[in-house]
């Protein structure tokens, strides 16, 4: 838990910020020569290392299974498991260098990434990644044939009317894995052609396989929930020329991206006793697609202290998957499509262009001007399509809506530096929004704002920062187009006028050396006071307090504290001639923590981090806010990890880790339903979860 | 818009193209003293031009002082890219003066027990100003993102590249997955807090990076951003999104965030709020769309379908859009 302000600690910091950073050449005169001509020979500078490194190797356990906690992390699994990491480097007198980084071989979060190349003239790198992602704790399901796209039933199912007359359910429920492993490859170069030319290339196959929750059913009669498959390959190319002149800078980039699924649908029996038609189901899933954007990008100083800079690039995403039948219920399943199925093709154009002008106007007054042109140009041929909604009803065919928008973009912003301890600054913002085949064709958004930064003495830095937008949304249009009719008073959210006001307030104080707190506050307001029903405002609020200390070049001690709320309001009705309902949501956020980093002499090290996080949300709906509250939605971590480092010799040590989590959380909307809490819907029955594991590591490190 | 806004592109491209080669032409480069450093041949009137006398031995001079046994220490440098003594690289230019400017003053100043910083000092809150530090590191490291960098969020709040990045060391902070968050949340303290929450990208555990999304370099896109826009960026990891799909759910082809809180969210998911009003936000038509599910609804056999489990998604599961023929209502 350190940071920019963990390193503002002590009145020493110039001095070991000088140390510890640092880039490259300045821009000496040609006066001042080389080190060569100087006569400077670096006899004291150290020769090359050759190879060093670190391993670490050894087991840990843990002491409980829960897939929430595995979630991202591994460890998901009761009891022992390989712990081993490491680094290696290579450090030639050639100029030549490898580095290979190993984290968590032992579980399924491992990474591990190589790095070499000749300095000054080219990198090469390569890394791999897993990463395990879980979803519906406690979840069970009654089907087979999980990570399919063609999923059954038990031979001896009874389908019913509802999910309480399924007399075989009990028997054949069985865990449902919701797991996803994304495992991912990445190449890179990056190879300097000479003094000014460079090439880049980066290189990226990403799978992603398992099995997530899916749901789906016949209108709004009945519907269940099953492990979707998930067989996903992205490969994604990222190459770009760069160029550094005397006064122009720039690059020409192309990216390429292709995605690939497995399963282009997915087919599931009815569970319920079905309507004639009805007993097998079958949803598409997401398209092969495709993705490619040329880039250029570039920054020229036309005269000192100018600099403009921009971007152009024009992209495309298509996908041409076939298109599945109308239905699979048969009666509607020879239905002609209006395009062939082969021939399918969506074209989506990209363009963004950004200029900006960025200029010192003197020592004291700087100036940014900034336009921005983003355009989606959906090209998909429009055609009229029969529809069958959820295999059952037909409906008058509809034309499929291909959305587009173009947003410019213009901001003006002024930096004043009064003096050495006053900085103000101000600017005004442009956001226009045309929008094709939607309620408000266009949007208007003007914002200004002003900011204050103080620096009175070296103890106190304080910066102030208000900001005032409004957006005119013009005449709202109810959109017509086959499905059900908006209310008449609904204004969608990112298509309604909104004032919006942000107050930022920042503190930071140093009454001791080494010691920094910090105090911040935001608070941000949404009025949507022409939406009567839709959202109609909300609020947000955030204080974090901050504090670090080095207390001594063996101790830093850290502490933080974060409290957000975020409160909505919304308003529905039930027709156009009902009453509106009200609705508000508030979210609260508060997060604590304290952290010790600690060298007990040259040989132990030791680390220390706890950390609080609680969420509470309440939800109350009714008849003018009336209504009786939800019950509160409640989340609560806490985690601990102690890791402790020990040499026992220059050459051979031993690391003790120890994390403790726990985990408690309530949803008024999964627990106590198990799979046939609603009697219209086969669920998967997931719970929040709870838990509590402790994890131990203990390892063997040598280095060399 | 049609296919004519990418010609009008292609032509904005090109013309850009062929601006930044005129540039480059008018801007020639001149020679190179034979002994100059390389920086003068890719800015030959710097910005803040280095004061002072250089120290009489180079970085002999600075290394007593700043061995591994010290408390500054400087040592490690010699293991990462800046000491190859390449005519690019700091040491095979002027050494530890490259960056730090002359240190005559410095060097004689310590040996006599004097307090006089190098000329230039780097760090969050040195004496010598972001500006001035930055233009030392940009004077090469000017590419990719950092082409977008003066105007940015960072350079505004005079953010010097120090901040965050630590050369002095083995490996940088910031090319580390895990110790990057270090340096991001030590000014963006919500940002920790907010890694805490139970709907989140696996940022706590290593999984992906803040770079993973932020190029904090680069002001021209928004929100420094990785990509072009939001949802771009997010298609990076979640290519299965991006369609485009035959039937499009406009806020999702739009912008990710009118849904999800992608900092994270007590919500599944990371969605900004529960369904069904986060739904109802937007969609109020008469039948089910429009009731106030209330907690007594949640007992309702009939109006429960509507709440409880995944709410509206127990039933329209392509809210990112529908490929399906059928799949206008984003059931399919």
């Amino acid at each position: 838990m350190t940071g920019p302000k963990a390193q503002r600690r002590s009145r020493f910091a110039p001095c070991v910020l000088a140390l510890l950073t640092g880039t490259t050449a300045v821009a000496a005169d040609a006066a001042s020569g080389s080190a060569a001509s100087r006569g400077w020979l670096c006899e004291l500078c150290p020769a090359p290392a050759g190879w060093s490194g670190e391993v670490n190797a050894g087991g840990g356990r843990v002491s409980d299974s829960s897939l929430k906690f595995g979630d991202y992390r591994g460890l998901e699994e009761e009891g022992g498991f390989a712990a081993l990491d490491g680094e290696a480097r290579y450090r030639g007198a050639d100029g030549r260098f490898l580095d290979l980084l190993a984290r968590d071989l032992g579980i399924d979060s491992r990474s591990v990434r190589l790095r070499g190349g000749e300095r000054g003239r080219y990198t090469v790198q390569l890394a791999y990644r897993e990463t395990p992602k879980y979803r519906g704790f406690g979840a069970e399901t009654v089907y087979l044939g999980a990570g399919g796209n063609e999923l059954a039933l038990p031979a001896d199912w009874q389908p019913a009317a509802n999910t309480s007359g399924m007399s075989s359910l009990a028997a054949s429920l069985r865990p449902a894995e919701l797991e996803i492993s994304r495992k991912t490859v990445d190449a890179g170069l990056q190879w300097r052609l000479g003094p000014r030319w460079s090439y880049d290339l980066a290189l990226q196959h990403q799978r992603k396989e398992g099995t997530r929750p899916f749901g789906a059913g016949v209108f709004t009669i009945h519907s269940s929930h099953f492990p979707a498959p998930v067989d996903f390959s992205t490969s994604r190319l990222e190459t770009g020329l760069a160029f550094a002149g005397q006064a122009a800078h720039w690059r020409l980039g192309f990216t390429g991206s292709e995605f690939e699924n497995a399963h282009s649908a997915v087919a599931w029996p009815n569970p319920f006793a079905a309507i004639p038609g009805t007993e097998r189901l079958r949803a598409s899933l997401e398209p092969d697609n495709s993705y490619y954007r040329f880039e250029l990008a570039g920054a020229w100083v036309p005269v000192q202290r100018v600099n403009l800079s921009g971007t152009a690039a024009i992209g495309r995403m298509r996908q041409d998957e076939p298109l599945l039948p109308v239905s699979i219920n048969p009666a509607f399943g020879d239905l002609p499509l209006p395009r062939a199925t082969a021939d399918t093709r969506i074209d989506l154009g990209t363009l963004n262009l950004a200029g900006k002008l960025d200029a010192r106007l003197s020592p004291r007054l700087s100036l940014t001007a900034r336009l921005r042109r983003d355009e989606r140009d959906n090209q998909t041929p429009v055609d009229l399509f029969p529809i069958i909604i959820t295999d059952i009803a037909p409906r008058a065919p509809r034309l499929n809506r291909p959305y587009s928008f173009e947003r410019d973009r213009a901001s003006l912003s002024l930096r004043y530096r009064a003096s050495g301890a006053v900085r103000l600054q101000a600017g005004a913002d442009f956001d226009d929004y045309e929008r094709t085949l939607q309620s408000v064709p266009k949007t208007e958004e003007r914002g200004y704002w002003g900011e204050v930064a103080l620096n009175p003495a070296q103890l106190i830095e304080l910066r102030l920062r208000a900001e005032r937008s409004d957006r005119d949304a013009g005449p709202y249009t109810t959109i017509r187009d086959g499905t059900l009719v908006e209310h008449p008073l609904m204004r969608k959210f990112h298509l309604a006028d909104r004032a919006r006001n942000r107050l930022l307030f920042d503190l930071d104080f140093f009454p001791l050396a080494g010691l920094t707190l910090s105090a911040g506050y935001q608070r941000s307001e949404d009025d949507y006071a022409r939406s009567f029903v839709g959202l109609r405002g909300s609020e947000e609020q955030v204080v974090s307090l901050d504090a670090g200390w080095s207390v001594s070049e063996r101790l830093y001690l850290h502490a933080f504290l974060n409290r957000n709320e975020i409160e909505s309001r919304l308003a529905g009705a039930e027709s156009a001639a009902a009453a509106p309902w009200l609705a508000g949501t508030e979210d609260r956020f508060d997060v604590a923590g304290l952290g010790l980093q600690a060298s007990i002499n040259p040989r132990i090290s030791l680390a220390l981090d706890l950390v609080s996080a609680r969420s509470e949300g309440d939800i109350r709906v009714g008849a003018a806010g009336r209504g009786s509250p939800f019950p509160t939605l409640e989340t609560d971590l806490f985690n601990a990890r102690l890791q402790l480092d020990v040499r026992l010799t220059g050459r051979w040590g031993f690391k003790v880790g120890l994390e403790h989590e726990r985990y408690d959380s309530s949803d008024w909307a999964l627990d106590g339903l198990g799979p046939d809490g609603i009697a219209s819907i086969l669920s998967l029955g997931a719970e929040s979860p709870d838990y509590r594991v402790s994890v131990l590591r203990l390892q063997a490190s040598y280095r060399f | 818009m049609t296919g004519k806004n990418h010609n009008r592109a292609a032509g904005l491209v090109a013309g850009l193209l062929a601006g930044l080669f005129a540039a480059s032409l008018l801007g020639a480069p001149r020679e190179a003293p034979a002994d100059g450093p390389a920086g003068s041949e890719t800015h030959p009137q710097p910005e803040f031009p280095p004061t002072g006398e250089y120290s009489h031995r180079g970085a002999d001079s600075c290394i007593p002082c700043h061995q591994d046994s010290m408390p500054l220490s400087a040592m490690a440098i010699f293991n990462t890219p800046h000491a190859a003594r390449d005519p690019a690289a700091p040491f095979g230019q002027l050494q530890c003066e490259t960056c730090h400017g002359p240190g005559k003053d410095h060097a004689r100043a310590q040996r006599g027990g004097g307090d006089v910083g190098p000329a230039v000092v780097f760090g969050d809150r040195a004496a010598t100003p972001a500006a001035e530090q930055n233009a030392v590191c940009l004077e090469c490291h000017r590419s990719r993102g950092r082409l977008g960098w003066f105007g940015s969020m960072h350079e505004a709040q005079a953010v010097p590249c120090a901040a965050c990045h630590r050369i002095h060391r083995d490996r940088d902070r910031v090319f580390d997955v895990l110790a990057q968050q270090e340096a991001c949340f030590g000014c963006h303290e919500k940002r920790r807090a907010d890694s805490f929450r139970s709907s989140n990208h696996p940022l706590r555990f290593g999984g992906m990076a803040c770079s993973g999304c932020h190029d904090p370099h680069n002001g021209n896109h928004i929100a420094l951003l990785q990509e072009a826009s939001v949802n771009e960026t997010c298609y990076r990891c979640h290519a299965e999104k991006r369609g485009p799909f035959l039937w499009e759910h406009a806020p999702a082809s739009e912008d990710c965030t009118l849904c999800h809180r992608p900092h994270g969210s007590d919500h599944p998911a990371m969605l900004v709020k529960r369904p069904p009003l986060l739904c109802q936000q937007c969609h109020s038509p008469e039948g089910h769309p429009s009731v106030a599910y209330t907690p007594e609804q949640a007992e309702n056999d009939f109006n429960n379908r509507f709440m409880l489990a995944r709410a509206c998604l127990n039933c329209h599961s392509q809210v990112h859009g529908s490929n399906h023929p059928s799949g206008a209502t984003l059931h399919r």
